[in-house]
């Protein structure tokens, strides 16, 4: 794959957006750490987290297509003049994917590093958490701003975007570009597959593309199996809007069940650092745990707690905790 | 000239500077937003979420101004900010995070000396919270203690992290970690186990826990929003040798430190800074002290010594710098930390470790009275003292110290006292069979001072037992030990203890210069007197501003006698590492800049280093809040009673010369016992498990 100084002009035209869960123009995160007047190294990191539960999409680029990866994680290098890239991977695809990874970094004679997560958590896959961990401190995540384009990898300008992002930077590079990405679908009664389809898509031309009828026997989560939003079969002609994921749930699924499960998650993935994420979806998780024993519990208590936690925490973890749950109770099987 | 900002408050109009938060503006407008993990000397934090305002911030070009949600300790201003400190919303999520607050924090609040000064306490009573909405999930958390000093009582842990940071970043001791995820984060020593039901018992994240130790200076308990970390208290102990005063024939001392008469009206809603010597007095024989002592005189000898070792220290080969030694966290620093500076530390006892032990002595003598019925209470702004109480060194030797009274010079012959151990061989033998035998004499190790109560601890008696300080009529403290000079009242700020000693050297010099020793120091003379030469020794130089001021690390040369000397003045044992890191590089490095100022980075003579920022004045054992702007208030008042005061000098002090000249006549040993100590290396000593 050939170097072109033109490759900022090339990601303008394309309008690539990251592929992480940011939503962030790639031309003005390049930008943005090339121009960072910070004196010393730059650094280039690939995050290949995927520790959202239905998104498996890392691991199918990483399968398929680790060249193109390697290749757009040099080109950023590059353009950013970095010495250094890492590959942050979960454990499992760290012992997975080192084969695929390692041969092509020779290969291509880049200086890239690969770096396994210490525990295969949630927050650990957002990026100053990650930053945070690579560092060796503990995995919590730091203020924004400054944002890591100008204090990332100990306080040096970094550039940070998901593994599916380098494989698009090197298809634009060499004009195979096509404005297409990879969505996930699993579930109930399917088996996990990933698919390319168009940037733009709605949930139901997504699921028609996988071959799958929506009915009244299912609910949808979209946007991860955590931090995805419950939709019922009649509100599936919306846009698409974080991950690309698609879970099918029959619907007959008992509410308890999966209330608890996604609490649970959430209590489990806290990183501790802050007070209503930490101590509020603990609490929410005993207060459903006694509810659903049979102990009614006061429902603006609940409703205060979720509030608490969505708007106050310090990161993202705590905006998204509720997401499955709130709107479960919305859309699906609402609270009495 | 920093861009200027206008925003709105709850509707008011403010101005603000660029790059000030929100909260930053409010509380310099005094407007009430409840905040708790926020300390002006750390750095920004934003976990504990109680600051949180509605701002809608000003987006050219957008019909819709949308409001959010935000931390006001960590939001910067910006031109045209609505912002809304009790809004429904904001209040709503601040009324669950104060809640959430205290399912954290047990509430033992019966026993805890800050009941009337807590400010989650009052936060649930401004918001009319529940404070037992949520059941309390740390009720079999431990308690953990540090030497006799601090008392870290976990369950009442916020996890706010300002111990941590403090520990690490400002006084480099790192003892405090954060270990284990989610709700089962868990701040404690390094090293420690707990074994409650939410740890998983998850090795420390510090592999070399063995590495770090509490230096005991108690800056974790003044950064401690809720009182979780506390000093181990004496107060009990104090109160009841108190009320069963009529009982005992104990007597009962106080002595308090240079720095408690500026900051103790604080804990009674007075500004800091105020001067309340003679309300002290007062309180100190209101609560039932036989005799209210001054630790100014203490200091007042441990200039006189240190002074002196410094001229023999200078005039000799040893290496520099000589170091102070009275701040007992320092001490600790040293023999844990960088035990190769053992060697430079003074060994001069820390000012009520020298008024102590001539409390137990002379005093003891003057009394006529057995030196084991006398307690001594220091009041201190400090918490290492209440494990600078216990050391060995600091014990004095009965037995050792009566073999001295044999001399006919240092007792009453008609006194009970001597009677009582010596005229009466039959007596002696059976009373003293226990103690003391006169052809296998035993040693009888008491301590100089029996209890230490912080400023916190003392102010907290005197609520109790419902002494309005500030409305007591002024009394003098009382004599012998009462009396101090202007160098022993500006201890208790970073550069007093090289200020009082640079003014004592200087006339000690003069001194050596004219007799070629110093004898007449020694035998306690006031030579200017006794020669009649009042214009040359006499002159010696009072006032050092160079070394005053709140900065970390401030180096100046100086003359005094007929040298110049090059001082370091530092405070906070972060910039001590700096310091002794920098020492360690021969040669000296050029590039840092605080060296420059003493002479090109040349070595230095003398060094003073007060473990806590500020000095004593900002000790662990002070009120609470405590931040550099208060720092500064309490540092001036002392220097304003020195100002004020006829003497200035330690060694025209005339308690300390009459001590000198009729009691220890010159005894260089007896000096030696009582007012001098030893250093070692420490293995670390880490925490104990107390019983919940």
């Amino acid at each position: 794959m050939l170097f072109n100084t033109s490759i900022i002009k090339k990601l303008q035209k394309s309008n690539l957006i990251g592929r992480g869960c940011n939503n962030f123009l790639v031309a003005d995160k390049w930008l943005s750490v090339k121009n960072a007047g910070i004196k010393g190294d730059k650094f280039v990191v690939c995050n290949v987290s995927e520790s959202e539960p239905g998104m498996f999409k890392d691991e199918y680029v990483l399968k398929n297509f680790s060249e193109r990866v390697i290749d757009g994680i040099k080109i950023a290098m590059k353009f950013i003049r970095a010495k250094k890239g890492f590959i942050y991977l979960n454990p499992e695809y760290f012992k997975d994917f080192q084969d695929y990874l390692l041969p092509e970094i020779s290969a291509q004679k880049v200086n890239i590093e690969l770096y396994e997560k210490p525990l295969h958590d949630y927050v650990g896959g957002e990026e100053t958490s990650l930053l945070n961990s690579m560092q060796g401190l503990r995995v919590e995540p730091r203020f924004k701003p400054p944002f890591p384009t100008t204090h990332g990898f100990f306080n040096q300008p970094t550039i940070i975007n998901n593994c599916e992002t380098f494989y698009a930077v090197s298809l634009i590079n060499s004009g195979e570009y096509k404005n297409i990405k990879f969505y996930c679908l699993s579930g109930d009664e399917v088996d996990n597959s990933v698919k390319e389809l168009p940037v733009n898509i709605t949930i139901k031309k997504c699921l028609q593309e996988f071959g799958h009828k929506s009915s009244d026997k299912y609910f949808y989560q979209v946007g991860g199996g955590a931090a995805g939003f419950c939709y019922n079969y009649k509100q599936l002609n919306r846009a698409f809007a974080g991950n690309p994921s698609i879970i099918i749930y029959k619907k007959n699924r008992p509410e308890k069940d999966l209330i608890l499960h996604w609490l649970q998650f959430f209590k489990n993935e806290s990183c501790g650092k802050c007070l209503p994420c930490r101590e509020g979806t603990y609490r929410l998780l005993k207060l459903l745990e006694k509810q659903y024993a049979g102990e009614n519990q006061d429902q603006a208590v609940i409703n205060d707690l979720i509030f608490t936690i969505q708007n106050t925490s310090f990161c993202g973890l705590g905006k998204v905790a509720c997401n499955a749950v709130v709107s479960y109770w919305k859309n699906i099987c609402p609270k009495k | 000239m920093s861009k200027k900002i206008n925003l709105t408050i709850n509707d008011h109009a403010y101005t603000a500077h660029n790059g000030e938060t929100i909260l930053d503006v409010a509380l310099r407008e005094n407007i009430d937003i409840p905040h708790l993990c926020k300390h002006p000397d750390l750095s920004i934090q934003a976990i504990c979420r109680t600051c949180v305002v509605e701002v809608v911030k000003v987006r050219l070009g957008f019909k819709t101004q949308p409001s959010e949600i935000v931390t006001s300790c960590s939001t910067k201003v910006e031109e045209g900010m609505k912002i809304k400190t009790k809004s429904k919303d904001a209040e709503r999520a601040r009324i669950i995070n104060l809640e959430l607050i205290f399912s954290e924090h047990i509430e033992k609040c019966d026993t805890c000396i800050y009941q009337d000064n807590c400010i989650i306490l009052k936060y649930a009573k401004i918001y009319n919270i529940q404070i037992a909405r949520f059941p309390d999930r740390k009720k079999k958390y431990p308690i953990w203690q540090f030497s006799d000093s601090i008392q870290f009582d976990s369950s009442k842990c916020i996890d706010c992290r300002n111990c941590v940071e403090v520990c690490d970043k400002m006084q480099a001791c790192k003892f405090y970690e954060v270990a284990d995820r989610g709700v089962e984060t868990i701040v404690k020593p390094v090293g420690a186990y707990c074994n409650t039901p939410l740890q998983h018992n998850i090795d420390s994240l510090q592999n070399d826990s063995n590495k770090f130790d509490c230096t005991y200076c108690g800056q974790c308990v003044v950064h401690c929003p809720v009182g979780a970390i506390s000093g181990v208290p004496h107060w009990q102990k104090v109160e009841k040798l108190l009320t069963e005063k009529t009982n005992s024939s104990k007597i009962l001392i106080a002595q308090i430190a240079p720095s408690i008469r500026v900051s103790i009206g604080e804990e009674f809603g007075l500004e800091p800074g105020k001067i309340m010597t003679g309300q002290l007095a007062a309180s100190m024989k209101n609560l039932g002290f036989d005799y209210a002592f001054d630790v100014n005189l203490g200091a007042d000898f441990t200039t006189y010594e240190e002074a002196r070792e410094l001229v023999n220290w200078l005039n000799s080969d040893k290496k520099r710098p000589m170091f102070t030694s009275c701040c007992p966290a320092w001490v600790k620093f040293v023999e844990f930390y960088y035990p190769e500076f053992i060697s430079h530390l003074t060994t001069s006892n820390s000012p009520h470790m020298c008024s102590g032990p001539i409390i137990k002595t002379y005093f003891a003598d003057y009394l006529k009275k057995d030196p084991r019925d006398i307690i001594v209470v220091s009041i201190m702004p400090c918490t290492s003292k209440k494990h600078e109480i216990n050391l060995d060194t600091h014990k004095i030797d009965l037995g050792w110290c009566l073999e001295r009274l044999d001399l006919p010079n240092l007792c009453h012959s008609g006194s009970n006292y001597h009677r009582q151990f010596f005229a009466d061989t039959e007596s002696r033998n059976k009373k003293l069979d226990s103690d003391f035998h006169q052809n296998d004499k035993k040693s009888i190790k008491i301590k100089s001072v029996d209890y230490v109560l912080t400023t916190r601890e003392y102010a907290y008696l005197l609520h109790k037992h419902k002494i309005d300080l500030p409305n007591l009529k002024p009394q003098d403290l009382d004599l012998p030990l009462g009396i101090y000079s202007g160098a022993g009242a500006i201890y208790g700020t970073t550069g007093g203890v090289m200020e009082s000693a640079l003014r004592s050297t200087d006339y000690f010099f003069r001194v050596f210069d004219e007799v070629g020793s110093l004898e007449p120091v020694i035998k306690g003379e006031n030579y200017q007197l006794k020669k009649k030469r009042f214009s040359k020794i006499s002159q010696s130089r009072i006032e050092f501003k160079e070394v005053r001021g709140q900065k970390g690390i401030k180096t100046a040369r100086v003359k005094v006698g007929n040298r110049k000397l090059n001082v370091a003045v530092i405070n906070g044992l972060g910039n001590a590492k700096k310091f002794l890191d920098n020492l360690k590089q021969e040669p000296v490095r050029r590039s840092d800049n605080w060296l420059l100022k003493s002479g090109g980075g040349q070595k230095f003579d003398y060094v003073e280093v007060m473990a806590c920022p500020g000095g004593c004045i900002g000790g662990g054992g002070q009120p609470i809040p405590t931040n550099s702007k208060i720092r500064d208030q309490r540092a001036a008042a002392l220097y304003e009673i020195d100002k004020n005061l006829p003497i200035r000098t330690a060694h025209e002090n005339p308690s300390v010369l009459e001590i000198y000249q009729k009691y220890f006549k010159g005894d260089e040993e007896f000096i030696e016992h009582i007012l001098h100590s030893k250093f070692k290396q420490k293995e670390r000593e880490g925490y104990t498990v107390m019983p919940s």
